[in-house]
């Protein structure tokens, strides 16, 4: 294995914390009836409480996991716990060569599977046509439908929706998954939530309103902008784009250290993996997006902050090109000991206006940062440098941590900039970059 | 170009006009300069709801993109903290750390804490938060945590105002002056603790300093330093002590009574004296018995010296109003002054008390005493003819090892299995240091055959982790088929946690 796991990264790809420490329990060598690893692969098996024990197995490249237990979570905690004993017993697990038959089936049916192209959405181009001009159609109607809720909106003021139920917002984002716009609808449910709240309310919901509006205008013009201002538009109003799309992407190789990963939870147990990529040749950042939506699907690849890997990236056409899907095959590196090309504050900021003016729906806008130094003040934390202070968000928890890891000297800092507030992913402290993003430890 | 002052104010006038609607007024799309006028003019006016969603979209994308670093003067960070520091822990070490500060094994974090410490080694900074917050919420983590902040805990500690008490305990102010200055800042949990600092250097000196003060300080306030002129404690602090036997406070009283009575050349403690052996009689001759006369009043010079007149006897002793008052009494008297008075040693006087009538009082009274005056050779004699006595408190009067010694002869001494009726359960239940590789291997053979599996996690805490392999053997054997039962298993696991991170503190 040419790359080395730590504990943290294990601890976060768990899928959710009951997962984590049921792992922590079971991830001690006695308990095992068997374990043992070869060149691709570590493998064991687990007395449960059924008659006969589980065989759970990981390939280490993946890293990709199997277990024979009926736990519907993914991975499960016996997979987790052979990942801990991997890390911190690799003692325990007894080289064998070749692997038992249930291991080497398994890795040569994933082998098979690679292989395999995805067939997936309708085959011939004009089929292809065909199905987006019919959701153009219905994402016009329902966008038509939503440009004349915001004028309502507009004319009779906002200070109505103080008192409104969540119904008001509501009916509106259903209408926007019936129109296949789920990313509108997932921002008209946002709103919901800001009425009252905050003392600036009115202020953000105008923003945003704002945003919706010049989405719809934007709908309705689609034709006449530039193709990369069409992905774009397309792209923010959640029209998922396919590999096929991808025919006019543009394919860099570099040695690409994950910088941020970030989990969050949309609706209807729908999940969002954003992993930013740092090119550390080419000095790009890329970001790749996996959806997952069941609970306890997994995401396909899960690349913990600090792994290194060498690979093509094949970026989807934009203004400002970021979204990047990962070729395989890529191999796992050793991480590089310091932090290159960041940006000092004001230069980030520049960055990100020049973002905007290629890609006005860019959001959250990567921001890596060179040396800043954490400052608490009354309303909040700021991380700043020579060239000024940039606020954090409100919902980062761990400013401390932060504080603790800098010792009051500059440090380098990645996160998310969202236009008002930054949210720190992870910091190189010590030669190691550090997750902020899964919590301490 | 429209200025960063001129976007907010635009901004902020949409909003004002979006919140009382379209219908009421038109958007105020004045104040915009360049690029940004030019394309608010292209709104049409004749669509005001639409114009004011499209304003307030363009003006938000110019103000994101001009969006401008604060100014914020360099000089209001905090200092770096000191780069010379204790070495880190090792990750491995760190990641134990990591789990207990969770929730997992927390209750052996003191124990990783000293043995961090031991090792000259400071906690990894990403831990330094859950540490500081730990010694808030369990303030006895507070004294084995101090040694493991290092230079940057520290450092931490100071920047936020929960954390002050880390901060506090760090500074030991060296001169009089530095003294008096940190006496009147501190703050009211940390005062007594520098007292006690001062204490141990110069004991004239805090109790002149506790003396300037006395009038204005609480009366909790007042019991909480008077305890801690314990340490250094001599009899030159004698008439001051004496005062504080008129305080108007009912613990102040008390509190002075008790290190009266450590003081054996004092007034309190030699009328004391007096007025026992007037009550209780060593009877030699054939039948050796104690011959007890109970006090006929409890009169005002009794009172003041700490005996109250109300006061009720452990039920479990059966004794009566009187017997309380030469119960109090006794408690004062030191017992080693019996040992020398009737030259005899703690075993033989505890056990003549045992066989005769006044056996209670006598029990009760010296075991108390023991406890005021932490007299281990006596403490070692009561609890070996008094095993259910242990959780009293005894045997924290004795050291570890005497501690663990005593446990061993007991457990020793009687055959069968070990469970909540045998002799030795109490004396074990209060070895809570780690234990010797002896008692581990004796409570584990005793272990075999009997029925107290669920006491196993609590020893887990104490028992020899160099033993891991044999404990694993010794509560396997005999399983065909690896049925874990829970106790058994939280034990084991306990066990290889501090073995684990033991050894990986100590490399």
């Amino acid at each position: 294995m040419t790359a080395r796991w730590t504990s943290e990264q294990v601890a976060s790809m768990a899928p959710d914390a009951a997962s984590a420490k049921a792992a922590r329990k079971l991830a001690a060598p006695h308990r095992w009836l068997s374990l043992a690893r070869g060149e691709t692969a570590a493998w064991g098996e687990y007395q449960g409480s059924g008659r006969d024990p589980y065989r759970t197995q990981i390939e280490l490249a993946g890293p990709a996991f199997k277990c024979s237990c009926p736990s519907r979570k993914f991975p499960c905690k016996h997979a987790l716990a052979l990942m801990y004993l991997l890390v911190e017993h690799p003692d325990a697990l007894r080289p064998q060569d070749p692997p038992p038959d249930w291991v080497s089936d398994w890795l040569a049916r994933r082998a098979r599977r690679a292989q395999a192209s995805p067939a997936s959405g309708p085959a011939t181009p004009a089929a292809r046509a065909k199905t987006r001009a019919k959701r153009r159609k219905t994402m016009a109607a329902g966008l038509e439908e939503l440009e004349r809720w915001l004028r309502d909106l507009a004319r009779q003021g906002l200070a109505t929706v103080e008192g409104q139920p969540y119904r008001f917002w509501e009916t509106m984002a259903a209408r926007m998954v019936d129109a296949q716009a789920p990313a509108v609808a997932r921002q008209l449910r946002d709103l919901a939530g800001l009425p009252g709240v905050r003392a600036d309310w009115p202020e953000q919901l105008l923003r945003r309103l704002g945003r919706l509006y010049l989405l719809a205008e934007g709908l309705k013009r689609l034709d006449q902008l530039p193709p990369p201002a069409q992905a774009d538009l397309r792209s923010a109003l959640g029209w998922a784009l396919r590999q096929e799309d991808l025919a006019q992407g543009q394919a860099v190789h570099d040695r690409w250290l994950v910088l941020g990963r970030r989990v969050e939870e949309l609706e209807a147990k729908l999940r969002l993996q954003r992993t930013w990529l740092w090119g550390t040749g080419t000095g790009r950042m890329a970001l790749s997006l996996e959806f997952a939506h069941r609970a306890g699907k997994p995401f396909e690849s899960v690349f913990p902050p600090g792994l290194c890997l060498e690979a093509d990236l094949l970026f989807y056409p934009s203004g400002y090109p970021l979204r990047a899907a990962l070729q395989e095959p890529y191999t796992l590196l050793e991480p590089p000991d310091g932090p290159t090309g960041h940006l000092p504050a004001a230069g980030a900021l520049a960055a990100y206006a020049q973002a905007l003016a290629q890609n006005p729906w860019v959001d959250p806008f990567p921001m890596p940062l060179q040396a800043v130094v954490p400052l608490r003040q009354e309303d909040g934390w700021l991380v700043c440098d020579e060239t000024g202070g940039l606020p954090l968000r409100r919902s980062f928890q761990i400013g401390w941590h932060l504080m603790a890891l800098s010792g009051g000297s500059p440090l380098a800092l990645f996160g998310e900039w969202d236009g008002d507030g930054l949210l720190p992913l992870s910091a190189w402290a010590e030669g190691r970059l550090v997750d902020l993003e899964a919590g301490p430890g | 170009m429209t200025s960063a002052g001129g976007t907010q104010a635009l901004f902020e006038a949409l909003v004002g006009a979006a919140l009382l609607g379209s219908e009421r007024q038109p958007p105020p799309l004045a104040g915009a300069e360049g690029p940004l006028a030019d394309l608010l003019a292209r709104l049409d006016p004749a669509d005001p709801a639409g114009a004011l969603l499209g304003a307030a979209a363009a003006v938000d994308l110019y103000r994101r993109a001009g969006y401008p670093p604060r100014p914020v003067p360099l000089e209001a960070a905090p200092p770096a903290c000191d780069r010379h520091d204790l070495s880190r822990v090792s990750d491995r070490a760190a990641a134990h750390l990591a789990r207990m500060l969770a929730g997992e094994h927390s209750q052996v974090l003191p124990e990783w804490l000293e043995a961090a410490a031991s090792a000259g080694r400071r906690a990894p900074e990403e831990q330094l938060p859950a540490l500081l917050d730990a010694g808030l919420d369990q303030p006895k983590l507070q004294e084995p945590l101090l040694a493991v902040l290092g230079a940057r805990g520290r450092w931490l500690a100071a920047l936020n105002p929960r954390w002050h008490y880390a901060q506090e305990a760090a500074e030991t102010p060296e001169t009089e002056v530095a003294f008096t200055q940190a006496w009147e800042t501190a703050s009211a949990e940390h005062r007594p603790r520098l007292l006690a600092r001062l204490r141990a250097s110069n004991p004239a000196l805090a109790r002149q300093v506790l003396q300037e003060s006395w009038s204005q300080e609480s009366a909790w306030a007042r019991a909480e330093f008077l305890a801690q002129l314990a340490v250094g404690l001599g009899p030159q602090d004698e008439p001051f002590l004496e005062s504080a036997l008129d305080d108007r406070s009912q613990t102040v009283r008390s509190a002075a009574v008790d290190l009266l009575a450590r003081l054996p050349t004092s007034r309190l403690s030699q009328q004391t004296l007096e007025r026992v052996c007037q009550l209780v009689n060593l009877k030699t001759g054939r039948a050796v018995r104690f011959e007890i006369t109970l006090p006929q009043g409890c009169d005002q010079a009794m009172q003041r010296d700490g005996v109250d007149p109300k006061f009720k006897p452990p039920a479990s002793l059966k004794l009566g109003q009187k017997a309380g008052w030469l119960l109090q009494m006794l408690r004062l008297v030191p017992p080693a002054t019996w040992s020398r008075l009737w030259k005899q040693g703690p075993a033989e006087l505890v056990g003549i008390a045992g066989k005769g009538k006044w056996r209670a009082l006598l029990h009760g009274g010296w075991s108390e005493a023991i406890l005021l005056h932490q007299d281990p050779d006596w403490a070692a004699a009561l609890v070996a003819a008094v095993p259910q006595w242990a959780g009293l408190g005894l045997m924290e009067v004795l050291s570890p090892e005497a501690c663990q010694a005593l446990a061993l002869e007991k457990l020793r001494a009687s055959r069968g299995p070990l469970n909540d009726r045998h002799p030795a359960a109490p004396l074990l239940e209060c070895c809570r240091q780690p234990w010797s590789a002896s008692l581990t291997r004796a409570v584990l053979e005793r272990l075999r055959g009997g029925s107290w599996h669920y006491r196993l996690p609590a020893f887990a805490r104490y028992m020899d982790p160099a033993l891991t392999d044999k404990v694993h053997h010794i509560l396997r054997e005999g399983d065909k088929k690896p049925t874990y039962s829970q106790p058994v298993d939280d034990c084991l696991a306990l066990l290889a946690f501090r073995r684990e991170m033991l050894k990986e503190l100590a490399s």
